[in-house]
């Protein structure tokens, strides 16, 4: 079986339209729009939020079985935790298409960029899951608790219970990176300094020039979640240190 | 504030793919913007070229307040772009398109 899959090499129903991040982004300039979804700016914000999230669980999802297959020098235990995640994200993926048909959209309303696949393709194990585990999820920590602020303003306790519900798997998904990052660095500082600074390197590409902010929910596009982060055991210097290169990126 | 267009988007979407199909290469230009982006750069010129016998509408995807279809072209040869519209004064008009 060939490991290490391309994003181009993703299987997808012909609806789903695949657009690199980079245009998406050219485009929103060319019609004044920021890079991201703002709830300020778009009124289809919830929509285009849901189908971003909906289309990187699919990836999440892949990615962890891309992550069973490609590494076989791993102990066990570590191949049965991201099966374990291969089924945890086909059941955000099934409940976020629910959720999208909840707010009135679909699968393939918006395009897929497959920027989460792309950080999820690390050739050493211990970087895959601190990209992945503690990078992608840590922003899905944010992202999640930042919906469930919102569905709480707009009343709607179908969504605020449904990404609540993700939200603690997310948590267990940070968790259980940042305990597979030591193990499979025990002895090994250098490697360790490698799978860390491939987690810098994902949590800056995922600030997009400024969108990531130490905001209030519904005024920043992705609003950093202490709270969450703190749960999923992220500690108080590094989520620091994470709103400090976000406002970093912002001045840039 | 320019008038938002009465044609509906994938209506003005399919009236391009079926000009293309027809090889009605004036009425192909007229659904666009005199400053189309192609890629590849000539390919309004292939398609011209080209014959086909029928087209099916993939899949439409919106940015921001631009849509994007996916069209897949059937004829001697297959082609798929994607075929991205936006509202200029009043009418949806091909800003872009590309194969895919």
């Amino acid at each position: 079986m060939q490991k290490f899959l391309q994003k181009d090499q993703l299987a997808r129903e012909e609806h789903i339209l695949y657009i690199p991040a980079a245009k998406i982004f050219e485009i929103r300039a060319e019609q004044d729009l920021p890079p991201m979804a703002l709830p300020t700016t778009d009124a289809d914000f919830l929509q285009s939020r849901m189908h971003g999230i909906c289309v990187g669980e699919i990836e999440a999802m892949e990615g962890a079985g891309r992550t069973v297959c490609d590494f076989e020098d791993v102990p066990w235990e570590f191949t049965l935790d991201m099966a374990r995640q291969v089924w945890d994200e086909s059941r955000h993926t099934e409940i976020y298409e629910r959720l999208l048909r909840h707010v009135q959209s679909m699968l393939g309303e918006y395009p897929e960029s497959r920027l989460l696949w792309e950080c999820a393709c690390a050739e050493d194990p211990a970087a895959r899951v601190a990209g992945v585990n503690r990078g992608l999820e840590g922003l899905a920590c944010d992202v999640f608790a930042q919906l469930v602020q919102l569905a709480q303003k707009l009343g709607d306790p179908i969504i605020e219970r449904a990404v609540d519900m993700v939200l603690a798997d997310e948590i267990t998904h940070v968790r259980m990176g940042s305990t597979w990052m030591r193990k499979l660095t025990e002895d090994d500082p250098a490697r360790r300094q490698m799978a860390l600074d491939f987690q810098h390197h994902i949590d800056e590409l995922f600030n997009f020039g400024g969108a990531r902010q130490d905001g209030p929910a519904d005024q920043v596009s992705i609003s950093i979640s202490r709270e969450a982060r703190k749960l999923a055991g992220f500690t108080d210097e590094e989520i620091d240190r994470l709103v400090q290169a976000a406002s970093a990126s912002a001045a840039y | 504030m320019t008038a938002s267009p009465t044609l509906p988007v994938d209506q003005a979407a399919e009236a391009h793919a079926q000009h293309i199909v027809l090889g009605d290469s004036a009425a192909m230009h007229q659904d666009c913007i005199a400053q189309v982006r192609q890629e590849p750069p000539d390919l309004y010129a292939q398609l011209s070229a080209a014959t086909f016998a029928h087209y099916a509408v993939l899949g439409h995807a919106k940015i921001g307040f631009h849509h994007i279809f996916r069209i897949r072209y059937f004829g001697a040869t297959i082609v798929t772009l994607h075929h991205r519209l936006g509202a200029i004064e009043g009418q949806w008009r091909v800003l872009e398109s590309e194969r895919v």
